[in-house]
């Protein structure tokens, strides 16, 4: 059973989050605050930790500082806080994924799935590479790679081609883009999210009509391929 | 203000020099001839005590010396009215005649003066007819290089003075101007680049004084800045919190229907959150200055979205007639924003084939943003800007933050027919 640490200190989330996550078959811990998060998390040893960033005592950035001195454990921030500074600010800090508030059991479950499955490829969380034919995707460097040439990358960019190379071959809705990439559990707009995959088709060398990696499929969503040979 | 500074001192000291120098240069002349006068009375005094003996031969050979070169002439008058010497000219023989009587005078005739000064040769009251006078003729003085020298020292000196005073002015011009233009420069930095380090305080104490002002004035906006900013997190924090909490509250219902239902009003909930928050970062985005360049901002965000025209075979076009930059009153998210609403609302509510044309052209007072495409147009009968209302089902709130985007910048938003394309046709006037 997955252990969770949920370091939160909002008294209406915490308990709703525990309960949430216990009913769907996670061990779960919490704290309220900072410090007391961090002795648990060396303390018990957690498969998984969610981090609020507005706690009482420590900021959360500190608190992932901290918890990354002595640990690799996978964490997911979740706060609030939605400028871009904040989000690559944890990202940098050592963040294996951000999700931003309001979210949903249903879409924090799908981001601590895919946290596990990297941090259980092997190579664990923050060095895990994505070899797709001949592109590579390394996830911790944020760097892409085509055929021996580092791709100029957005930062959005990045995160879409990162979400559909871990998942080659399955057909993504642009719902869910907007979800996990865009953090946009509602809202948002499918065209935002088509004109990003126009520019990763141009960076990745294809077109819409001719493509290699990036397939639509109309009225669905996309899919990302591994070319074959030639 | 340099060249003003310098405009002015020069005005100011070529004035002075003028009226201090053409006197001096005049009276300098005067000089000259009084000195001329004054040789010319002990000469006459030497040709009198000739003349007085009465030996025409003597008379002849010393009036003939003593007019070889110098400044003045000598003529001999006799009693005859034979003249010994250069021949006075007709015109004197009255002031001759007047000087024969025993009167000696001096009298300013062109180019010069003439010294007129009867002889006495003995006796007591010479008669008129018997007494012969001695005419000096002194010229004037002219160009005669003694003269022009000291008038060429005169002008050489007033010259260094105008280009001393010039330098002068120049290098206190400097003083004020380059502080000034260093300050000028860190405010117009201010914003567009990030904070730069403020220019050390020089120049005179006003300039100093103006530069310490405008550096506490910018410390203060940036700590109300930052102010604000903490404000917007923590009001961000508050609001999203609670939804949060909610959000979990309705995942846990166990009857679907009842968390559909609810999950509708908590999305509604959350999109106008989205939209306070937004709004309220509105001077989060604008930054210190509040202005950018509307051409630049706007045309590169349209050109963001040409890649999907491509993809879908659309006809796309972008134009940009504006003749240079523009500021307009808006922050540069704000532009992106803007342009991404009514992009977003050509491409999603326009069949794939249909053309959109982006127009950024100068406006009376600002910039203006046309966005045009052959869909089906408007819906009509629909307040498409007012919030939570739109043909396309969605919250309209695109079209509403296009609008408070247009209108926060002193502009306007226009909805339409496109004449040529034939469906919707959006302007944006944006204030400068």
């Amino acid at each position: 059973m997955t252990q969770v640490l949920i370091i939160e200190d909002d008294a209406r989330i915490r308990p709703l989050l525990v309960r949430s996550l216990d009913e769907r078959g996670y061990a779960v811990a919490s704290a309220s605050t900072g410090m007391q998060g961090l002795q648990m998390a060396v303390d018990t040893k957690p498969d998984l930790v969610i981090l609020d960033l507005g706690l009482p005592d420590v900021d959360g950035t500190q608190v992932l500082s901290m918890l990354r001195a002595v640990s690799d454990v996978p964490v997911i921030v979740a706060s609030a806080r939605d400028d871009d500074p904040s989000l690559v600010g944890c990202l940098d800090a050592g963040a294996d994924d951000y999700v931003v508030k309001p979210y949903t059991t249903a879409q924090l479950e799908a981001r601590i799935r895919a946290v596990m499955r990297r941090a259980s490829s092997g190579s664990g969380p923050r060095r895990a590479v994505i070899e797709l034919g001949d592109l590579v995707v390394d996830v911790a460097a944020r760097q892409a790679v085509l055929a021996g040439e580092v791709l100029d990358l957005s930062p959005r960019e990045f995160d879409l081609l990162r979400h559909l190379a871990e998942r080659p071959g399955e057909v993504v809705t642009k719902r869910d883009l907007l979800v996990h990439v865009w953090q946009q559990p509602w809202g948002g707009s499918d065209k935002t999210v088509d004109v990003h995959l126009s520019w990763l088709r141009r960076k990745l060398g294809e077109s819409a009509s001719a493509p290699r990696f990036l397939h639509t499929v109309r009225g669905v969503g996309v899919r990302l391929d591994v070319p074959g040979p030639g | 203000m340099r060249r003003s500074l310098i405009l002015t001192v020069a005005a100011a000291v070529s004035m002075v020099l003028l009226a201090m120098l053409v006197p001096m240069a005049v009276l300098l002349r005067s000089y000259v001839l009084e000195d001329r006068l004054a040789r010319a009375a002990v000469e006459v005094q030497t040709t009198e005590s000739v003349v007085s003996t009465g030996d025409v031969g003597r008379i002849n050979l010393y009036v003939e010396g003593v007019n070889e070169g110098g400044d003045s002439t000598t003529t001999v008058v006799l009693p005859d009215g034979t003249a010994i010497g250069p021949a006075p000219d007709p015109d004197e023989s009255v002031r001759i005649a007047e000087a024969r009587t025993g009167v000696a005078r001096v009298d300013d005739v062109d180019g010069g003066s003439v010294i007129l000064v009867p002889v006495s040769l003995g006796q007591s009251t010479a008669a008129a007819s018997e007494t012969p006078v001695v005419r000096v003729f002194v010229r004037a003085p002219g160009w005669e290089a003694p003269l022009v020298r000291s008038w060429l020292i005169l002008l050489a000196l007033g010259l260094a003075l105008l280009v001393g005073a010039l330098v002068l002015a120049d290098r206190l011009g400097r003083s004020f101007v380059t502080p000034i233009r260093e300050l000028a420069g860190y405010a117009g930095r201010l914003g567009v680049d990030g904070r730069r380090e403020p220019p050390p305080p020089d120049g005179p104490a006003e300039v100093r004084e103006l530069g310490v002002t405008l550096h506490r004035l910018v410390d203060r906006v940036e700590v109300l800045l930052e102010r604000e900013r903490a404000g917007m997190a923590d009001l961000s924090h508050r609001l999203r919190t609670p939804v949060t909490a909610l959000r979990l509250r309705v995942d846990a219902l166990a009857d679907p229907e009842e968390r559909t239902r609810v999950g509708e009003e908590l999305d509604r909930l959350q999109a106008t959150v989205d939209a306070v928050v937004r709004e309220a970062r509105r001077s989060e985005r604008e930054g210190l200055t509040g202005v950018v360049d509307g051409v630049e901002a706007l045309v590169a965000r349209a050109r963001w979205w040409e890649p999907l025209a491509e993809d879908q075979g659309r006809p796309w076009e972008l134009r940009s007639t504006a003749t240079g930059p523009v500021v307009v009153r808006a922050g540069a998210d704000d532009l992106v924003a803007l342009v991404d609403v009514l992009l977003d609302n050509a491409f999603s509510h326009t069949p794939d084939d249909a053309a959109v044309r982006v127009t950024v052209a100068d406006a009376p007072g600002g910039l203006s943003l046309v966005v045009e495409d052959g869909g089906p147009g408007l819906p009509e009968g629909v307040d498409v800007l007012g919030r939570g209302t739109s043909g396309g089902g969605s919250t309209g709130l695109g079209l509403s933050i296009a609008d408070r985007t247009a209108a926060g910048s002193g502009g306007r938003l226009e909805l339409g027919r496109s004449p040529d394309l034939g469906g919707a046709r959006v302007e944006v006037v944006l204030g400068g």
